[in-house]
């Protein structure tokens, strides 16, 4: 399997900032900057020709460089802007990083690397249904087949997933009464497309509802939850 | 995928974040190639018809480009969730 990107590495390195660092780790990030930026300070500041080359990125590359910048100058106390997507932030990565485990346990990597240096993985499809499914139980059924979702790379995502969905249909078919009925109902879809239609939403409002989901969770705000799971599957499941 | 605007410094190569003109000048956003929290910034000058990349000249432009990146930027971070 050949990866074309590494959407989930960048997502979570602009995540990983608000794990573990403190305001004086971005306020030395942002020192550093600075003096990279200007004459006299900068090892790098001899004048050059501006010819910039192209290349291609992982989609949402250059978004999450720009809230990588922004929430270092945010935290290391350089903008009061952005404190409520700051909260939100936070919120997301700590639970992102669990429902990422389905996908993060069984993902492969082997020795090697495709043509643009990046290693070469597999998925295992069977895998990490059963672990959305049967962990992280805290969370609802909903927010554990989007954390999946989510988390998968973005080669072939959409094929992966459908394997997922696929093994997650399987897997409740078989053991109806091993899983709540909210369990079976989620996961009683051939297809993604299907799970998305049975919540009559497009994608776009699919992901927008759920993000909404996700920082929910991270604030622990579970009377917020319980509404928008409602409205997530109101009128459709 | 997405197609985006690379230049090469000394130390390494950059991404374009963003490019802002303040008071007729362009200044670039560069974040490092492999760490997205090692950025710098630069303003494009002319000479002779030609564009060259420069660094600022002082703290307080670098503070001022901030700010204004910042601003433009503020409800990108809000509605990041």
């Amino acid at each position: 399997m050949i990866p074309d990107d590494e959407y989930t590495g960048e997502t979570e390195e602009v995540l990983k900032i608000f794990n573990n660092r403190t305001s004086i780790y971005a306020q030395e990030r942002y020192n550093e900057a600075r003096s990279k930026s200007v004459k006299g300070t900068s090892r790098t500041s001899s004048k050059a020709r501006y010819q910039p080359r192209k290349q291609n990125k992982p989609k949402e590359y250059l978004k999450n460089a720009i809230i990588a910048l922004t929430a270092v100058a945010t935290i290391a106390g350089v903008s009061t802007l952005g404190i409520n997507g700051m909260k939100n932030l936070q919120a997301s990565s700590q639970v992102n990083s669990e429902l990422a485990n389905p996908v993060r346990n069984n993902t492969t990597y082997y020795n090697g690397l495709d043509e643009y240096g990046h290693p070469l993985w597999d998925l295992d499809a069977k895998g990490a249904a059963e672990e959305t499914l049967n962990s992280n139980k805290e969370y609802d059924i909903d927010t554990r087949i989007y954390g999946t979702y989510t988390n998968l790379k973005e080669f072939e995502r959409n094929e992966f997933m459908d394997e997922i969905m696929r093994e997650l249909q399987r897997i409740v078919q078989e053991n109806p009464l091993d899983y709540s009925e909210d369990e079976v109902r989620a996961c009683n879809h051939a297809t993604f497309d299907d799970y998305l239609a049975s919540l009559n939403m497009d994608k776009e409002e699919y992901l927008d509802k759920m993000r909404e989901i996700k920082v929910a969770y991270g604030r622990n705000d579970l009377e917020a939850v319980s509404e928008l799971l409602n409205e997530l599957k109101g009128g459709a499941r | 995928m997405e197609e985006v605007k690379i230049i090469d410094l000394e130390d390494g190569s950059y991404i374009i974040s963003d490019e802002i003109i303040l008071n007729n000048t362009k200044y670039i956003y560069l974040t490092k190639e492999n760490d997205m929290m090692d950025f710098c910034i630069r303003k494009i000058v002319m000479e002779n018809g030609e564009e060259f990349i420069d660094a600022l000249d002082t703290e307080e432009e670098f503070d001022r480009a901030m700010q204004v990146f910042l601003q433009k930027h503020k409800q990108d971070l809000e509605n990041f969730n």
